[in-house]
């Protein structure tokens, strides 16, 4: 048991688990149904454990390390710490559901053994992102996910979904470039791009402070495309014509996230929140961020769309994320980090949801919704919990979040936080209330078909509620993602 | 131990059998169970060990329950109401097609207004608050009419922006507590940089709940709206929750808060005054009895107010608090329980009960409501005030004499001649009387009018009561309601004579009714504008707000171009409160 818990091969192993599958299935038939099903999900199932299993060694104090020599001085170093852990262990949970659900949504469609492959691709490239123990390793694995999500985009291959991965890459292709810009010029002043807990530009090129807060502006530049921060989140709705997992994919699992991690590690690993907080550049990334909250609030409201309401509500909603990294203090840092985990729980409930009254009753627009919770009870009842989540009701994980950001703020002094936390609250209300309205106190139109979702579109949806309403109802358990949080919190300020 | 089971017990009962409701195949079981909600919060409260204590550390931030004093209170006024009104419930939905899904509705938000009377940290005690909140919204728009929609519409933005409220003083107390108990609030508010902030914003948040003016505005809308039993719950229990959220949040008696407490003070003297006018006015039984809501409130929020100006006086306003919050419950909830009673008969002998919580509410002598007068007034006593705050509330009390009168007048009429409402409309005329109907009624009445006898003893752990027998607190508490009822008698006799005369009216909502006005007319401003550029952005967003609004914001403009009365009471009232905020200032 210790050998194991001690290799060092765990985060290649975790890497391996859904790249195997990816690439046995490129070459799979099509009408190969069950192998490839059981191929995922026992990619999917290997995973969870050998996040299992590093969670269990990192909380016992060990650290993973796996490297391999790229070129002589290039490197691809993989290492499980804490924060990597967060990432990883969030991608690879929701990963299982997803891929159950992807199975259920995309039954007897073409092409499914392409969607599977660049699925597994995609999610590889997520662990490489979260386990990434420097920022060369990191953008090689966040090009690698771009290139992975674009064949997902367009999966259907109408013309709104060319159009839509054509956006996507002139958006994130664009990002990444400016990112790799950040990154030579960083380690051309500083000679190292290796993460440091703290961060490691104070000590390398602390005299060079104009020059450390351009870098600091084209990393995050580069990143707040994916990470979806106004005015650089235009792709974000667009995409929104994918099928139901692969929105799920993009704003939950894989694609916003790894920009809005990327952002948590140049905070984290490599500036260090105090030194960001020194040359000013984390003050203003905590404007963007309050402006991308109420900017993506604001549009959600007048959508009548209910996927581009929920791409508009992902907007607003990760940059709480950047919001808490960017803020001095432990315990604002802890409400962006458990967010991480909580919005994506919650948002691909909310997608999970939509795809299933997309699918089964071609329900669309909110205004189409009356009579939703008559109609698919179990499908409407996880919808309203992620919602009120959304909102940040308590005992739901939003609460949380939100308790905990604003706790931070409250204590770095930044009372303006509070403000946009209590705007931003009315109007998640103000444009997620009025579809629970609409779905359980109206009635349905007469000759509505009713019916709920087979099981393994349900299942999923139902699991990611449960998780969203009892990562805030048991928040004090070991286990919840509070504690995870809380975890890299100790270490890092060592508490 | 039993004691701590018993806690356990009272607060699992109402999350049980929420939980099992939504079981299908268990719901039927459920409904008959229904009435048993409260009953081992109330067994706990009348066994009721202060100082008791439970954590629960896995649960939600580590929730604290147990039951101190101020709690034992509310926990009783609670426990005592959504017992009898729930039972009530039985008989009164018997004919209502959707009875299942309210009694649905009422034990989630009885599961939220248990929880918060037995929980001890600021946290818990904001998740049982929401959960009564949002699931009383399912009670007020239960007849699903045009009416109960739009008072659900105010209703839901009124408890949305009271949450947010609520939440940002959360975060103010929150980050600076060592934990979130309620007892580590003091010290909190003690290192905050603008605790004054911070307890404004709180008194504002729970004050929509406690129908503080001006953000009572949904109490006049959802009352006539919802189905009596929920009306009896939302005046009685749940109000009195926002009262609660004042004293557990706001640390009255640590330090003197002069912005929050010269704010609670103007509105609740206005509020005591306006309220009472506004309420006889109306047509509607039940607007009469939330206008009456609001103007007792209002007593409470003047006495919350003055607490807050004046550290000393605290503990005594507390007490104070306290009692109007108990009495107000038990009188209130009776008065509406009467109204479907009334639809079954309306006897002389049953009318006249019917008035009895009425004269407790007025605070007739020897009553509940002259202890709780006497003690608010005890409290204020030792204060020189700069204006004549005793006078103005005993002139109060005659207006809530006279809007007693009102109520009894309009229970007697028959159903015909009652305007109809959400919730006469298309229901029956005249109600079978049966002993679920009555006996929870009959309950409520009799706890109400020996009020003074048991009051005392609930309340003992957080001081003594001044004896209301004293000649002079006697004589004070005479004077306004036989004022009263020579006026009521007086209006009687004058509308005898002259038939012909109406009754001004205020329309119900009264704020809401001069926002909507003024939107109206800013409406009319919008249209020739975006006629101009129809293409552009701003152009569209107004046909957009258009077409969501128009109608509602025309329907009301012509119901408040109606009501005669409403604008100048709304002058007078305004003129009120700006000379009451500059007299205390």
């Amino acid at each position: 048991m210790n050998l194991i818990m001690a290799s060092s091969w765990l985060p290649l192993l975790v890497l391996l688990s859904s790249l195997v599958p990816g690439l046995i299935i490129v070459f799979l038939e099509e009408e190969r149904v069950q192998l490839r099903t059981a191929l995922n999900i026992t990619g999917a199932v290997a995973k969870i454990v050998f996040v299992a299993l590093m969670l269990y060694g990192v909380t016992h104090g060990h650290t993973y390390a796996w490297s391999l020599p790229v070129m002589p001085g290039l490197r691809l170093n993989l290492v499980a710490d804490p924060l990597a852990l967060l990432f990883v262990a969030l991608s690879a949970a929701l990963w299982l559901v997803t891929t159950i659900y992807a199975i259920g949504y995309l039954e007897g469609s073409p092409n499914r053994s392409r969607f599977f492959a660049f699925f597994s691709l995609c999610v590889t490239a997520t662990a490489g992102i979260a386990l990434a123990g420097d920022l060369f390793t990191f953008i090689v694995f966040y090009e690698a996910l771009t290139w992975a999500t674009y064949p997902l985009v367009v999966h259907r291959g109408t013309p709104a979904s060319v159009r839509a991965g054509r956006t996507y890459l002139a958006y994130t292709i664009t990002g990444g470039t400016v990112l790799l810009v950040g990154i030579v010029w960083l380690y051309a002043l500083t000679g190292t791009v290796t993460f440091v807990d703290g961060g490691f530009v104070e000590a390398a090129a602390g005299g060079a402070v104009t020059e450390t807060r351009i870098i600091f502006g084209v990393l995050i530049a580069g990143l707040a495309v994916k990470a979806a921060i106004v005015p650089l989140h235009g792709w974000l709705p667009v995409a929104m014509v994918a099928p139901a997992p692969v929105s799920a994919l993009l704003h939950a699992v894989a694609v916003v996230k790894a920009g809005a991690f990327g952002i948590v590690r140049i905070l984290y690993s490599v500036y260090g929140v105090e030194y960001a907080t020194l040359i000013g550049a984390a003050q203003v990334l905590a404007v963007a961020a309050g402006i991308t909250i109420i900017y993506g609030s604001l549009r959600a409201l007048a959508q009548d769309d209910l996927k581009k309401r929920l791409a508009y509500s992902t907007v607003s909603q990760v940059s709480y994320i950047t919001l808490g990294v960017a803020i001095v203090g432990p315990v604002a840092t802890l409400g962006g980090l458990v967010h991480l985990m909580h919005q994506g729980i919650m948002k691909i409930t909310l997608f999970f949801c939509a795809g299933n009254l997309a699918e089964v009753h071609g329900v669309k627009k909110v205004s189409e919704l009356a009579g939703a919770g008559r109609r698919m009870p179990f499908t409407m009842a996880a919808f309203t919990i992620a919602a009120f989540g959304m909102i940040g009701l308590p005992p739901t994980a939003g609460f949380i979040s939100k308790l905990y950001l604003g706790i931070g703020a409250v204590q770095a002094e930044h009372t303006w936080i509070v403000g946009v936390l209590v705007v931003s609250s009315m109007l998640n209300a103000a444009y997620f209330l009025p579809i629970v309205y609409r779905a359980w106190f109206e009635d349905a139109p007469t000759g509505a078909t009713m019916g709920e979702a087979p099981w393994k579109l349900l299942v999923p949806a139902a699991i990611t509620a449960a998780l969203s309403l009892g990562a805030g109802l048991f928040a004090a358990m070991p286990v919840s993602p509070l504690e995870l949080a809380r975890l890299i919190i100790q270490r890092r300020y060592g508490l | 131990m039993t004691a701590a089971l018993l806690l356990a017990t009272a607060i699992a009962w109402p999350v049980v059998l929420t939980a099992a409701f939504m079981v299908r195949r268990l719901r039927a079981a459920v409904v008959v169970l229904a009435p048993t909600l409260a009953l081992p919060a109330l067994a706990l409260g009348f066994a009721g060990e202060p100082a008791l204590e439970l954590q629960v550390p896995g649960l939600f931030t580590s929730m604290r329950l147990g039951v101190d004093g101020i709690g034992r209170a509310f926990l009783l006024l609670t426990a005592l109401l959504w017992t009898c009104a729930v039972w009530h419930t039985a008989s009164y939905m018997r004919a209502d097609p959707r009875r299942r899904a309210f009694t649905g509705f009422l034990l989630a938000t009885g599961t939220g207004n248990i929880g918060l009377t037995l929980v001890q940290d600021t946290l818990s005690f904001y998740l049982f608050f929401a959960l009564m909140t949002f699931a009383a919204y399912g009670l007020v728009v239960h007849t699903r009419t045009a009416d109960a929609l739009r008072a659900g519409r105010v209703y839901i933005v009124m408890a949305v922006l009271g949450e947010a409220l609520i939440l940002a003083g959360l975060f103010g107390i929150t980050a600076l507590a060592t934990d979130a108990t309620f007892a580590a609030v003091p010290d909190a508010f003690a290192v905050m940089t603008r605790p004054g902030l911070v307890a404004t914003v709180l008194l504002l948040g729970f004050g929509v709940k406690a129908g503080l003016v001006p953000l009572h505005l949904w109490l006049p809308l959802a009352h006539p709206v919802a189905p009596t039993p929920a009306s009896a719950l939302l005046s009685g229990a749940m109000i009195k929750a926002g009262v609660l959220g004042w004293l557990r949040f706001v640390p009255a008696g640590e330090m003197s808060f002069s912005a929050a407490g010269i704010t609670a003070m103007t509105l609740g003297i206005t509020a005591t005054l306006a309220a009472a006018v506004a309420g006889t006015l109306q047509r509607d039984v039940k607007t009469v009895l939330a206008y009456s809501s609001i103007s007792q409130m209002g007593f409470v929020a003047t006495g919350f107010g003055a607490a807050l100006l004046v550290p000393t006086a605290a503990p005594l306003m507390v007490l104070a608090v306290a009692v109007y919050a108990v009495h107000h419950a038990l009188a209130k909830a009776a008065l509406f329980l009467a109204i479907p009673v009334a639809e079954g008969s309306r006897r002389p002998l049953m009318l006249v009960t019917a008035a009895l919580p009425g004269l407790v509410l007025a605070g007739a002598p020897f009553t509940s409501g002259a202890m709780a007068k006497a003690a608010l007034k005890s409290a204020l006593g030792g204060e020189t005030w700069p204006v004549p705050v005793d006078l103005l509330l005993s002139v109060a009390a005659v207006g809530t004499t006279l809007l007693i009168a009102r109520y009894v007048s309009l229970l007697a009429l028959a159903p015909a001649r009652i305007p109809a409402t959400g919730s006469n409309r298309g229901g029956q005329s005249s109600r079978e009387l049966t002993v679920g109907l009555v006996a929870p009624w009959a309950l409520l009445v009799a706890l109400s009018v020996v009020g003074a006898l048991w009051l005392p003893w609930v309340l003992a752990p957080l001081g003594e009561l001044p004896l209301a027998t004293q000649p002079a607190y006697v004589a004070g508490a005479l004077w306004p309601v036989a004022l009263g009822v020579v006026l009521a008698g007086g209006a009687l006799l004058l509308r005898r004579r002259y038939p012909a005369w109406t009754v001004p009216s205020v329309p119900a909502g009264d704020v809401l009714a001069v926002v909507e006005r003024a939107a109206r007319t800013l409406h009319s401003v919008g249209a020739p504008l975006a006629r101009i550029a129809p293409g552009h952005a701003a152009a569209r967003g107004w046909y957009w707000l258009e077409a969501r609004t128009g109608a509602g914001l025309d329907r009301a403009a012509a119901a408040y171009d109606r009501a005669a009365a409403g604008p100048a009471l709304g002058a007078i009232m305004v003129i009120l409160a700006v000379l009451l905020f500059l007299a205390l200032r």
